[in-house]
């Protein structure tokens, strides 16, 4: 896991409120829905929110959210291909 | 027995068909506007209620008067003013009658008349007032936009190319009598409900616990299948999809119609009002086709009536509702009388308390047995009830739940193995007020949550516990209602199910305890 994905990982694990869970427990190939963290579609909003809050980067539908959100390593890579805006201010 | 002998709807707009021309004059669908639908609404009118002396007032309603609870939860001192509860007693006063709320999230209306009928049948009342009312302020707006699950375009129920929802607001009210004299409104047939135990927000992809609460509710009625079907239909493509299927398995062949693309969806009251207009049609013999609908387009194989105005062959009608949580209700009303159905013998097996230090059951002729938490809760509060200490193994979901979810999850798991029809009753004053908060606080920052927001239901601990137990009897919560009334809403419903958990939850406040029993049929 590099550190992009690193901090990635400790982000999903504070805003879907995945108690019990490390950023080393997550394997950065392995899916994020379904098997593997087995996330559900309010996971997915929420996943949403936590990258336009981070990253400034808006996922305009969940189509587009399904592929990005295939796994860990999908998602970082996602980020890092978008052109960003400033991210929105974090939550009070 | 029981009987429909008077209803009303009112809006913000005054009367529902001044809502439907202020929806017609705001959002435009010339030409698809049903006619028979607004001249049946101008027999409708709040009047009828005037000079009602009932015994007994249900309020059916999601969250009650939402904005004046967030102003009254964020004030100091934080109190419950507005919320389910406390609007029942205001209407109890008013109309001098007991009156409790049942919140089944978007289904609390057929979950309160299935309250209202039996208690009829019990033989506790002559006349039961159901009443429905939700706000839909920005507080529910929001959400459901976070949610992503609002139609920019207007609710196009069963249409191919919905995209969602469209909020609206209404009051109804349903006045039902125990004399098959008191009248000559319709019967109420038969009443159904059922959880999917599938998903907090999403309906279950196949429709089968919404078939379920379909079948029980025909069941009830044992007239056959029904001449018409109005469904929730909410126009979001998953929704229409899931009933589409639950209606093919459940009575296949019958038409069905769907109302929120003309009056929008009034959340815990869409069901009244649909009821309300359902008799009409019912006394008409003639129904409203789909408004919305240019194009039908959804899973199951259904015959999906286009806008306009429809004969309606003689037999009863099937109103369903579906609500998060995936709590669902069907209503049957129709020319012939529920047959009766006595509560079956019953006793209490198991009681179960959590409290802030240690967890406790009793099990039917055994003593308590207690057992301590591994770190007690601060200063008298719950404990915060991991997954692992309740049940024994990892939740990925777990996290998200507020302490009231966890605390009926954990309620559930303790009773032991539940049989999968059972029934889940949870009763509270404060419902889900500290998730309210917290939710509103970041809604007015600008940031409505739509994982927080899916927790703003007093029902979602129904939900979650449902989901993690597979239970997939009834559930309802009951909001302002007192012990014997919750006992007795509690034993009824051992006419239709073999087992029901009775449950109390004030996690977030004095006295901070999560208290159930669990009742089965010998």
């Amino acid at each position: 896991m590099n550190d992009s994905q690193r901090i990635l990982a400790e982000r999903i694990i504070a805003g879907l409120n995945l108690e019990d869970l490390k950023p080393a427990d997550i394997d950065p190939q392995a899916p994020l829905f379904g098997e593997g963290l087995k996330l559900d579609s309010i996971d997915a909003l929420e996943l949403a929110v936590i990258v336009e809050r981070n990253y400034g980067i808006r996922i305009p539908n969940m189509d587009v959210g399904k592929q990005a959100f295939a796994s860990l390593a999908a998602l970082d890579a996602f980020i890092t291909s978008q052109p960003r805006s400033a991210p929105a201010a974090p939550r009070s | 027995m029981p009987r429909i002998i008077g209803c009303a709807v009112a809006t913000p707009q005054g009367s529902l068909d001044a809502t439907i021309h202020a929806l017609r004059a705001a959002h435009g669908q010339p030409g698809e506007l049903a006619g028979e639908l607004i001249g049946l609404l101008h027999a409708l009118s709040l009047e009828a209620l005037a000079g009602l002396r009932p015994d007994l007032v249900v309020l059916a309603t999601t969250k009650g008067d939402c904005d004046r609870w967030c102003t009254a939860l964020l004030a100091e001192g934080g109190g419950l003013e507005g919320g389910p509860a406390w609007l029942a007693r205001q209407l109890g006063e008013r109309l001098a009658a007991p009156a409790f709320a049942v919140s089944s999230a978007c289904a609390s209306s057929p979950l309160a008349v299935g309250v209202a009928a039996r208690w009829l049948l019990a033989g506790r009342a002559q006349r039961v007032l159901v009443v429905g009312g939700d706000r839909s302020g920005a507080f529910v707006r929001d959400g459901f936009s976070a949610l992503r699950a609002i139609d920019p375009v207007g609710c196009r129920p069963f249409d191919a190319d919905r995209v969602g929802l469209r909020l609206g607001e209404a009051a109804a009210a349903l006045l039902l009598a125990r004399d098959d004299d008191a009248g000559s409104g319709p019967f109420l047939q038969g009443w159904g409900a059922s959880m999917d135990a599938n998903h907090l927000t999403g309906p279950s992809r196949d429709g089968a616990g919404l078939a379920l609460a379909c079948t029980r509710a025909l069941e009830r009625a044992s007239s056959g299948p029904p001449a018409l079907i109005i469904a929730h239909g909410t126009g979001t493509r998953y929704n229409d999809d899931s009933e589409s299927l639950a209606y093919a398995r459940a009575c296949p062949g019958v038409p069905l119609t769907a109302l929120k693309g003309l009056i929008g969806h009034s959340l815990g009251a869409c069901g009244l009002v649909e009821l309300a207009i359902a008799q009409e049609f019912h006394r008409r013999g003639r129904c409203a086709g789909v408004v919305g609908l240019t194009r039908q387009g959804c899973a199951g194989a259904v015959e999906v009536l286009p806008p306009g105005s429809h004969d309606l062959a003689p037999g009863a009608i099937l109103s369903a509702n579906a609500g998060f949580g995936g709590l669902n209700g069907a209503v049957v009303i129709g020319d012939r009388p529920a047959p009766a159905r006595a509560v079956a013998r019953h006793e209490c097996t198991t009681v179960v308390e959590i409290m802030p230090d240690c967890w406790m059951r009793r099990r039917a002729g055994g003593s308590p047995e207690r057992t301590p938490w591994s770190e007690p809760g601060d200063g008298g509060a719950l404990p915060r009830l991991g997954a692992r200490e309740v049940t024994g193994s990892a939740d990925a979901s777990w996290g998200r739940m507020d302490l009231a979810c966890r605390a009926l999850v954990a309620l559930g798991h303790l009773l032991g193995p539940l049989p999968r029809e059972c029934a889940l009753v949870l009763c509270s004053e404060s419902g889900c007020a500290a998730t309210d908060r917290l939710y509103e606080l970041e809604r007015r920052a600008g940031h409505a949550d739509p994982q927080r927001f899916a927790y703003t239901l007093p029902s979602t601990p129904i939900g979650e516990t449902s989901i993690r137990l597979k239970l997939q009897g009834p559930g309802l919560v009951l909001l302002g209602a007192d012990e014997q009334q919750a006992r007795q809403v509690a034993e009824d419903l051992l006419a239709d199910c073999p087992a029901v958990v009775l449950a109390w939850v004030e996690a977030d406040r004095p006295p901070h305890r999560a208290y159930a029993e669990l009742w089965q049929v010998r």
